[in-house]
């Protein structure tokens, strides 16, 4: 199966599931939580499920497009379910079924493997699905977000599209998964982006003026989060994200700045979410009666 | 009828680290309801597996007792009139209670009298009893993290998806957790997904079994291990023994399968702990050997025994390959540059906030190491201790150390043996993490266990100024096993070092004094001492040292020596009569002056006298030689004398003061011999104590 069929595979999976099949977020982000279809959307009393694909840029796995399983950036289907759903492992596996994998044929497993992201003020309790030896996907309850304890929980999968299609293929390099059956290739359409990418991570990023970009855009979060502007805030949160990864990438982080750095963040992003809940409130939660 | 009783609670998959523990939390707290309640049981069992937590109770009443009982009502002067007629109230009650007034006794009590009646009461129904507190008792089990789902009503380990409850044959009506119970269970989630009616709770390990799930720890393991060896022999070899590894794997699986993977030879040029280490850390796999040599092979244990289309064995081949080409990547690149050349890059790896830098730390150790091996004189290698402390830590910025934290120490060696470096500075670099637990020994040679003992003497030192400490079962910088290691090392070294010593070298530090003194006789007591053999040997009547100036070998051999007092009636007998002499000289009255001397002709005083003139010189010797158990023979040898002594001889004679006085002197001479290395009367009574 080449990338883009099982990409649509399981987007038509999910969508029949009643999911709202979003795109991609349009601003850098370095997972598909960060996309405000769940970040926003797993706080508060409304029901939500969306599912959608999101290039997720992590500046610190860029490998000049030299390594064969480690990129710059990769493509992570995300999947969120509020309330989650009691049969939701079934029907995760039911997904893998929509792939040709037959569980039978295979050893699946959930292994413990809690999530956080500091950055966003949020955690979770889940397992990482090893499926014969491999990592496939985290499967997590949200507890908190923003900061903020859930209720209902809202469960998120993610899938690492790119090793699921390297291992239904036998590929061992992700630059030669078919992209399509024409004979295109994930590193025709990706290498170049990688080695640039990693080129300006690692060595190009004009340090100061990313330092400089990151107090600006932490004063427009703020100033948004206050008035409030909440989806505009959200993305001026991802931006300072953004640039504190590319910063981080660059080394030009001390271990206490760095620190420092994810507590600003998180700072923000919980403005960001109790902006979000007071809107919807006022709003009188509209989906509660969808 | 008395019957098993069995409860599970099928959930989604619990953390391997947690299931064990949480079996056991239920069972306790299953038979706490029973015994609660008063429904007589027999023995239980806990199991567990990754979707279940099971009881099994054994021979559980259908009821509590039951028994008399006695309902009291309003107080007589409201149930009834002058005429001893009920009042509406009297009758009232009687008609809520379903009884007829007439019947209502005056029923006197501490707190006065009342209407009321008896009545003998059936016992409360075991499905009653657990539907009332189970719930209760399953939402408080003490999970080490806990989750909320769904609407977020109930909070557990993982969702709970069905609850079994079976008495005998027959299904108690419960709701745990929101979940109803019934009689049915469910199997393998791939194996067997379909549901596992249960028609008796004797039927649950076989029916499970049948379902592909092995609910019994100990059947995970014997299939693990028939597997393991089975899938070993058929490529030759055996597996790497790993019990640690074990011990994580039974829990993940509930129907363990292995599967043989292979990779290129050529990874066997990899050090065969880096080789082991990769294989086990990132993949839980054995190693397989056949002989001294590894095969280009490892055994992946899955969930299933079955891999019809080679998948298994596929996708746990692609995963270990990409982990030893980055293990071999890394061995390449640490190699390029000597150990010694990290040493400085040290300066940014933080020890702890308050004690500096691992390059500050090397310093400190480098110091210690010194001055240890100066303490215990020329038979260390000074030169190659230090040498071995100046490179001890610099593999904590290896990419392989990055890669596996537990192989500090061992990729030191590995590196410093590639670059040629001495053995014995290899050796002590690569042993000084050691003992990494009870199970493990300490470093094999002198230098490294001189660097070991270094490394946590800094360690601890350093953290304790820095407000680190220990607090209950809380031990997140492992001051408790690095004092341990010291202790283990300087015990079975047999060195000549003190605890004073160790005072010294952290500069007098009044924390560390306390620190090192309480975890000592804690160490002691694990290793099975008493506490108050613990005192007889601390506070002998000549110098009591609080151990400071005895070597751990020498407080270990008294210990033994008082250990072996146990049980001997000849010693209890002693123990008694030095209490008794301890008695004696308090009373002794103050004696007027005058001529004093006094001229003793009781035999039994005398032969007393020539017992302990006998015996001292030889106790003293024998002290002086520190060979203690010809100490508690000679001390043996005086009970006789002692106990003929008190039968025969009045010591406080009232009329004659100066018989007084100088059998008083005798026993203060005795018992200044008895009590000189240990001090048995803080053995008093023990024949009793039960540790």
């Amino acid at each position: 199966m080449n990338f883009q069929r099982l990409l649509l595979s399981i987007q038509e999976f999910w969508a029949e599931r009643g999911c709202v099949l979003q795109q991609p977020y349009d601003i850098e982000v370095g997972a598909g939580t960060m996309h405000p279809d769940t970040f926003l959307r797993v706080l508060g009393p409304e029901p939500w499920k969306a599912a959608y694909c999101q290039p997720s840029r992590r500046p610190g796995d860029g490998r000049y497009g030299e390594n064969p399983m480690r990129v710059y950036k990769h493509y992570q289907f995300q999947v969120v379910l509020k309330p989650s759903p009691i049969d939701v492992q079934e029907i995760y596996l039911r997904s893998l079924r929509a792939f040709g994998i037959d569980p039978l044929e295979h050893d699946i497993r959930f292994e413990e493997d809690n999530w956080e992201s500091p950055t966003l003020g949020a955690a979770g309790v889940g397992w990482q699905v090893v499926m014969d030896g491999m990592e496939i996907s985290q499967f997590t309850y949200f507890q908190q977000a923003g900061g903020r304890e859930l209720a209902p929980i809202p469960v998120e999968l993610t899938y690492g599209i790119e090793r699921i299609c390297m291992f239904l293929n036998d590929i061992k390099n992700i630059f030669d998964i078919p992209w399509n059956d024409e004979g295109v290739t994930y590193g025709d359409v990706r290498r170049r982006e990688e080695v640039e990418h990693s080129i300006y991570s690692f060595r190009e990023a004009d340090v100061e003026m990313f330092r400089t970009q990151f107090e600006r855009w932490e004063q427009e979060a703020a100033r948004l989060a206050a008035i409030p502007l909440v989806i505009p805030a959200h993305e001026a949160v991802l931006k300072c994200s953004h640039l504190f990864n590319v910063l981080d990438a660059r080394g030009a982080l001390s271990v206490t700045e760095r620190a420092g750095f994810i507590q600003r963040i998180r700072k923000l992003a919980c403005q960001v979410a109790d902006a979000y809940v007071a809107q919807r409130e006022e709003a009188g939660f509209p989906l509660l009666s969808a | 009828m008395s019957e098993p009783l069995l409860l599970e609670i099928g959930c989604e998959e619990i953390p391997a680290r947690m299931i064990a523990a949480a079996a056991e939390d239920l069972r306790g707290r299953v038979v706490g309801i029973l015994d609660q309640a008063g429904i007589a049981h027999g023995g239980s069992l806990a199991w567990g597996g990754t979707r279940r937590l099971a009881v099994r109770v054994e021979a559980a009443a259908p009821s509590t007792a039951g028994g008399d009982e006695v309902v009291l009502g309003p107080p007589v002067s409201a149930a009834f009139d002058a005429a001893g007629k009920p009042t509406p109230a009297g009758a009232g009650f009687a008609k809520k209670q379903g009884i007829d007034p007439a019947a209502l006794q005056r029923i006197e009590t501490e707190k006065g009298i009342y209407a009321g009646f008896r009545r003998t009461s059936p016992g409360q129904p075991l499905e009653k009893v657990l539907a009332a507190s189970l719930p209760n008792a399953v939402a408080g089990m003490g999970f080490p993290k806990t989750m909320r789902w769904g609407d977020g009503a109930h909070r557990w380990v993982r969702p709970v998806h069905w609850i079994v409850a079976l008495h005998g044959a027959e299904a108690l009506r419960l709701e745990v957790l929101g979940v109803a119970s019934g009689r049915t269970s469910r199997g393998h989630r791939f194996l067997a997904p379909g549901p596992v009616a249960l028609p008796h709770a004797d039927a649950y390990v076989d029916a499970l079994r049948g379902a592909h799930v092995l609910v019994d720890r100990a059947m995970r393991r014997a299939k693990l291990m028939e597997e393991l060896h089975r899938a070993a022999e058929a490529i030759g070899g055996e597996p790497v023994p790993d019990e640690a590894l074990l011990h994580e794997i039974e829990e993940l699986v509930e129907w363990p399968g292995v599967v043989a993977g292979r990779f290129d030879p050529s990874f066997l040029e990899l050090p065969e702990a880096i080789l082991v280490t990769t294989l086990r850390h990132h993949q839980k796999s054995f190693s397989v050997r056949a002989g001294a040599k590894l095969l280009p092979a490892f055994l992946s244990v899955a969930n299933t025994d079955r891999d019809p289309a080679g998948h298994v064995r596929r996708g746990n081949e692609w995963v270990v390959v990409g982990r030893l080409e980055d293990a071999r990547f890394f061995w390449s690149e640490d190699r390029k540059r000597p150990l010694a050349a990290r040493v400085d890059e040290l300066s940014r790896v933080t020890f702890h906030k308050k004690a500096g830098s691992y390059r500050d730390k090397t310093d400190r150790v480098i110091a210690l190491a010194a001055a240890i091996a100066g303490r215990l004189g020329a038979e260390v290698v000074g030169a190659d201790v230090v040498a071995a402390a100046r490179l001890a830590k610099a593999d904590l910025v290896t990419g392989l150390v990055g890669e596996f934290p537990e192989l500090q120490g061992i990729v030191g060696g590995l590196l410093l043996r590639a670059e040629g470096a001495p053995e014995a500075v290899a050796a002590a670099v690569a042993d000084h993490y050691r003992p990494a637990g009870v199970e493990d020994s300490i470093p094999g040679t002198e230098a490294g266990c001189v660097l070991a003992v270094a490394d946590r003497l800094d360690t601890i030192v350093g953290l304790l100024r820095a407000g680190e400490t220990l607090s209950g079962s809380r031990d997140p910088f492992g001051l408790r096993r690095a004092v341990g290691g010291i202790f283990r090392i300087l015990a079975e070294r047999r060195w000549p070092i003190t605890m004073a010593d160790l005072f010294a070298w952290s500069e007098e530090d009044a924390g560390f004094r306390r620190f090192i003194q309480e975890r000592l006789t804690n160490w002691l007591l694990d290793r099975g001492f008493r506490a108050n053999e613990i005192e007889a040997v601390r506070r002998p009547a000549v110098s009591p040292t609080d151990f400071d100036r005895w070597p751990l070998p020498e407080i270990l051999d008294r210990l033994e020596i008082v250990r072996t007092l146990r049980g001997r009636s000849d010693f209890a007998k002693l123990v008694e009569l030095t209490k008794r002499v301890d008695n004696i000289l308090v009373k002794k009255p103050d004696l007027p002056g005058g001529d004093l001397r006094h001229r003793e002709t009781h035999e039994s005083a005398l032969a007393l006298e020539r017992s302990y003139e006998a015996a001292r010189p030889r106790i003293l010797a024998a002290s002086e030689a520190g060979d203690f158990p010809a100490v508690v023979d000679q001390l043996g040898e005086l009970v006789g004398p002692v106990a003929k002594f008190f039968d025969d001889v009045l010591v406080l004679d009232p009329k004659s003061p100066a018989a007084t006085l100088w059998r008083c002197d005798l026993l203060a001479k005795v018992r200044g011999v008895i009590t000189r290395d240990f001090d048995i009367r803080e053995l008093a009574g023990q024949a009793d104590a039960k540790r």
